[in-house]
């Protein structure tokens, strides 16, 4: 076990790390070069889609649907295969027009209509609050399983405005450095780039160990499953309504993958070549592949050890922290911290964009008396940076128990379908 | 080998292999698997979707490399389809 300031130190210590990556890539960038572009680098980036939902949740998912949960990658995949086809256009696109957004590009495509691009700003607002609450949810909860008696410190206390304060800070630190008509962040893909990996090692490597270590691999686990009684035990029925849920998740994951605004800015702004759509679209779906490879074992695992199926959400911490493996319970909690900042940062960075270029700035124009705010972009984008994380916080605060991680991240996908018709029809 | 390659550059290929995958991952295939049981269904999806992941790395190979917004920046106004 840690203590909460032992591990708020760790925490503080690898962002940092990921920091001066950040900073070097940067400086690099300034001076003419262009390091983020790299085909690997542009693959590992989109792997931002892989979050707390995908690091934890999943995990919780598959303790009670099986392999339902897998059709959120499945929908991915299905977009990638049309990666040439869409991607590859949206990005040609969004360089003949100088996109710096998604709700830039829908506004773009429809004669630059305003009104457009503040109604997609503010649905993405909404939508992306109850996402980024998940993250924040899953990095207190797994805060609370390592940490000693959490309770009796201040730290182990505030732990969600902690976190919530460390990401505005980040973010602004990261990614709203400075004013860039282009919107690309080159040190940010690169950290980006490096959480995606330190994810997927912590994933496959708490995987390997409860699934070849704690148990006799897959077929030890499968057999099991098998046995008479476990899965009605768990009500784990796949029946007929299940086949609709899975060509719904599908579906949202389609649109999801492209159309998230984090998802769009990785895809479309940061893109520096159309031929790196190419490396992603295989590279992407094998790296879901991989982190998804030991899901169901690790949920069926939690099960088999006795643990409630209402707290599988942290099954994958929640295992090798039981058998006392203190050096794996921080790389996953490391693993699962870097889904989550990947995202807020992402998100938020994304989002302040288009809340200042499409809330802000028309509301400049019609209000004479806030001209003073033109020559305050930036510090407009950190303040709807805090806003917009803050949104999520309190989300997390008012409804985040009632709701397990998937769940939550279900309700931004929905709203992010809301895009697509407008997106479909601004591109064909 | 020479044909494989000449039908992976056709550009309906992707098109035909979204299809592919729809029908791939969703009933009445899917339903075959599931009856077989949970290892039955898991073996089933992970190695169709390596499949699938190859042929998309095949067809990435044989595809050829786009003109517009290549070089420094994608500053320019793309020359391609847009």
């Amino acid at each position: 076990m840690f203590s909460p300031l032992t591990l708020i130190i760790v925490v503080c210590v690898y962002i940092l790390l990921l920091l001066s990556i950040a900073s070097w890539i940067e400086r690099r960038a300034l001076s003419g070069g262009r390091p983020a572009a790299n085909p690997i680098i542009y693959s590992l980036s989109l792997a931002v889609y892989c979050t707390s939902w995908t690091f934890y949740g999943s995990v919780g998912k598959a303790a009670s649907t099986q392999m339902l949960f897998l059709a959120f990658y499945i929908g991915t995949t299905l977009s990638m295969i049309l990666g040439w086809l869409v991607l590859r256009k949206l990005v040609r696109i969004k360089t003949a027009h100088r996109i710096t957004s998604i709700a830039d590009f829908i506004s773009t495509r429809y004669n630059r209509s305003q009104g457009l691009a503040a109604i997609a700003t503010l649905i993405a607002i909404i939508g992306i609050a109850p996402y980024i609450a998940l993250q924040l949810k899953a990095v207190t909860s797994t805060f609370d399983i390592i940490t000693k008696n959490p309770e009796s410190s201040w730290i182990g206390t505030h732990v969600g405005p902690i976190v919530a304060v460390l990401m505005i800070i980040f973010t602004n630190a990261f990614g709203v450095r400075r004013l860039d008509p282009t919107e690309r962040h080159p040190g940010m893909m690169v950290a980006i780039a490096v959480e995606s990996v330190i994810k997927l090692v912590a994933f496959l490597t708490a995987g390997i160990f409860i699934t070849y270590f704690i148990y006799d691999g897959f077929s030890d686990i499968f057999e099991r499953i098998s046995e008479p009684g476990f899965i009605e035990m768990y009500a784990m029925q796949w029946n007929h309504s299940s086949y609709m849920t899975w060509a719904t998740y599908i579906i949202l994951a389609m649109s999801a993958t492209l159309f998230l605004p984090r998802q769009f800015h990785v895809a479309v702004i940061e893109n520096y070549d159309e031929k790196h759509i190419k490396t992603a679209m295989w590279l992407f779906p094998l790296y879901m592949l991989l982190i998804n490879l030991f899901v169901l074992p690790v949920a069926m695992s939690g099960l088999f050890m006795g643990f409630p199926q209402s707290v599988a959400d942290t099954f994958l911490l929640s295992i090798p922290f039981h058998y006392n493996i203190e050096w794996l319970s921080v790389l996953i909690f490391i693993g699962g911290f870097s889904a989550a900042t990947s995202m807020i940062m992402i998100s938020s960075m994304a989002m302040s964009t288009m809340v200042t270029n499409h809330l802000l700035l028309p509301c400049v124009e019609w209000f004479p008396a806030l001209g003073f705010l033109r020559r305050h972009i930036l510090r407009c984008r950190w303040v709807a940076v805090a806003g917009i994380i803050t949104l999520g916080y309190y989300f997390k605060k008012t409804m985040g128990d009632s709701y397990m991680l998937v769940n939550m991240g279900v309700i931004s996908f929905a709203a992010v379908l809301q895009f697509v018709p407008a997106m479909l029809g601004g591109i064909f | 080998m020479q044909r494989l390659k000449k039908s992976l550059r056709k550009p309906g290929v992707q098109v035909f292999l979204f299809v592919f995958t729809l029908l791939l991952f969703n009933w009445p295939l899917l339903s075959i698997a599931h009856d077989r049981g949970p290892a039955a269904l898991f073996l089933y999806l992970f190695c169709a979707w390596l499949l699938v992941i190859f042929i998309v790395f095949l067809i990435t190979r044989e595809k050829p490399s786009g003109t517009a917004s290549r070089g420094s920046d994608n500053r320019h106004n793309g020359s391609g389809d847009v």
